[in-house]
């Protein structure tokens, strides 16, 4: 189309009429902006997404030039030159970006192609708006820098600061001599200051992964109430030095939650170290409550609290309220955002009440799952890992047979413990910490990660020993009839479902 | 008989601070600076434990720590890893290639040193 020798301009009315209704209809019809402009650079046409996307008004656009569209928000220096310079010397050009701030829809990156049909005598603009494609991939690329920053630095800091907490331990410990008292106190301080360095660079880190959404809770099964007796009990020490009381207010039984113990526990250590430090007389109340669907943690204090002002940016970055007294521990004013960010990863929340003068309360909420969610995620998460390190795994299902009728024979609280000592029966003898054993009501499953066919069998023979042997002694083997079966991914079941159904089939 | 560690770490002023406090707990210490000496080093001198690095010249903890499970003259050795790397993809990595322990830099001495103690005693 760029020669003169094919350009063929049709005589006849009738095809003249029939190209510029086609032409009109293409316009009209594509989803991507796109203008049509004559030699001398005026709007014959332009598409629907041309008005949405720029926001100009048609009426103000045909036989204007282009230049003054929109209060000559148009007149761009960029694309005078593709126009005026780039164009005239050639009839085809693609991919030319021009940036530009307009004034009523902000700063736009552009891709044009333009085309010079001189046989129509028109020009042909389409435009790609890849503004927000630019700014994900700006995203995108400054989330991995500053993550590479900071673990970068984290690692270029750790190796020093362990050769010089290294350093001072070796003469504390007087490895090289003896030390006198006064000694002691200076190299105890600076060496205290580097356990709180080392803190600050953990607290660091652990803030950009959460931020760049790099963190991987590793969920299970756990029993909040000893999670945080096990977490308090650490603060004995502490809170005796400061004479206050420990309230611990936790259901005797177990409070099953499906979350990271690691992580959870990180958050419990932080809300109370953080009403440790702010209180000086009374106590410090710790509280656990199973509710229908959630479970509430709440840590209370007597503290010095938080002024109203102050407390809706409690849980941002680098906050550090309540300073007044001045003397005390410092702290980076990033455990609270960690904390939050900890809770919010587990699909919880959590809130803040407080009374200058009075105390402070922190409650957190966390969703509670039923048995038949925890087992659908530990087996994705199975199915994930074994694709992913090309390795199988296998399922075993252990179900009662008629448990309906058992359950008008049994009452729930027998059953349930019959079930209980299974399930401990069969997590002795599976052994391997990477397998889960999961009891639902009629039944259990056991998930046996890297484990084929051939070994799936083997356990299953193991376990159904076991458990016979179990119900023999308990006078139970009459009553309870057990069915096994097993399925192994990916050989035997493309999906869970499959997996399940091949497993209690089999 | 005297418990022979070797220490490997591309930090030198590291690699003294441990041979300070270990040869002060009654160990005797070799060093190697990388990975390839780590590997020599670890046939040659056959140490009754490997301290180890991950972030290292030429090829790194984990590439040693492959050769040495690989080699049968050094395959049952015990290693301990000491890094500043502590993301959970590393220590799994390292988990799998068999090691006793996986301690962060800045390293918890006291804990470091209960650990030594209890593999060489079992060995």
């Amino acid at each position: 189309m760029t020669t003169k020798k094919k350009n063929i301009i049709p005589a006849d009315p009738k095809t003249i009429s029939f190209l510029q209704e086609y032409s009109d209809a293409i316009v009209e019809t594509i989803q991507q902006p796109l203008i049509v402009l004559d030699p001398d650079l005026k709007v014959i046409s332009a598409s629907r997404s041309f008005y949405e996307t720029f926001k100009v008004n048609p009426k103000e656009t045909k036989g204007r030039f282009i230049y003054d569209l929109g209060n000559r928000q148009w007149d761009i220096p960029a694309l005078r030159k593709l126009l005026e310079e780039i164009l005239p010397k050639t009839s085809a050009f693609d991919n030319y970006e021009i940036e530009h701030d307009f004034e009523s829809i902000g700063k736009r990156i552009m891709i044009m192609n333009a085309r010079r049909l001189d046989s129509m005598q028109m020009i042909l603009i389409a435009i790609d708006d890849i503004t927000e494609r630019r700014k994900a991939e700006e995203i995108k690329r400054t989330d991995r820098i500053r993550s590479d920053f900071i673990s970068m630095v984290s690692h270029e800091l750790r190796t020093p600061l362990s050769i010089t907490k290294e350093g001072i331990s070796l003469i504390l410990d007087k490895v090289a001599g003896e030390i006198n008292e006064e000694q002691k106190g200076i190299l105890g301080t600076a060496k205290n200051n580097i356990d709180r360095l080392t803190g600050i660079i953990d607290e660091l880190l652990d803030i950009s992964k959460i931020e760049a959404g790099k963190v991987k809770l590793k969920k299970e099964s756990v029993d909040m109430a000893s999670l945080i007796r096990q977490a308090a009990s650490s603060f004995e020490l502490s809170l005796k030095e400061k004479d206050l009381e420990l309230r611990v207010n936790i259901p005797e039984q177990q409070v099953d939650a499906y979350v990271d113990p690691d992580k959870i526990s990180q958050c419990f250590t932080n809300l109370v170290g953080n009403a440790l430090k702010f209180t000086d007389r009374g106590h410090i109340e710790v509280s656990l409550q199973e509710k229908e669907k959630e479970i509430e943690c709440v840590v209370t204090d007597t503290g010095c609290g938080i002024a109203g002002e102050d407390l809706t940016r409690v849980f941002d970055k680098f906050q550090q309220f309540g300073r007044l007294s001045g003397a005390g521990e410092k702290g980076t004013g990033l455990g609270l955002s960690i904390t939050k960010g900890i809770i919010e990863l587990h699909g919880g929340r959590i809130r803040v009440e407080s009374e200058p003068g009075r105390g402070t309360k922190f409650s957190f909420n966390l969703p509670k799952y039923t048995a038949e969610e925890i087992f659908r995620e530990y087996l994705n998460n199975g199915m994930k890992e074994a694709m992913e390190g090309k390795a199988c795994m296998a399922l075993i299902v252990i179900s009662i047979s008629e448990f309906n009728g058992l359950k008008q024979k049994y009452s729930g609280e027998k059953l349930g413990a019959i079930l209980r000592s299974m399930e401990e029966l069969i997590k002795d003898s599976i052994r391997r910490d990477r397998d889960v054993v999961l009891k639902g009501s009629g039944g259990i499953a056991v998930i046996l990660a890297g484990c084929g066919k051939e070994g799936a069998l083997i356990a299953e023979n193991r376990l159904k020993e076991a458990l016979d042997k179990y119900l023999t002694n308990e006078g139970l083997s009459k009553e309870i009839k057990l069915r096994f079966g097993s399925a192994v991914y990916p050989d035997e079941a493309e999906n869970d479902k499959e997996l399940i159904k091949k497993a209690k089939e089999a | 008989m005297e418990k022979k560690i070797l220490t490997v770490d591309d930090e030198k002023d590291w690699i003294q601070m441990l041979a300070i406090r270990l040869e002060h707990e009654g160990y005797k210490t070799e060093a190697a600076f990388d990975a390839m000496q780590a590997m020599m080093q670890g046939i040659r001198l056959k140490p009754d434990l490997m301290l180890l690095d991950i972030m290292m010249p030429a090829g790194g903890g984990l590439e040693a720590l492959k050769n040495i499970r690989a080699s049968d003259k050094t395959f049952s050795m015990p290693v301990i890893v000491l890094t500043a790397k502590g993301d959970v993809g590393t220590k799994i990595a390292a988990e799998k290639l068999g090691v006793s322990g996986y301690f962060v830099k800045p390293v918890d001495m006291a804990k470091l040193l209960e650990k030594i103690k209890e593999i060489l005693i079992k060995e």
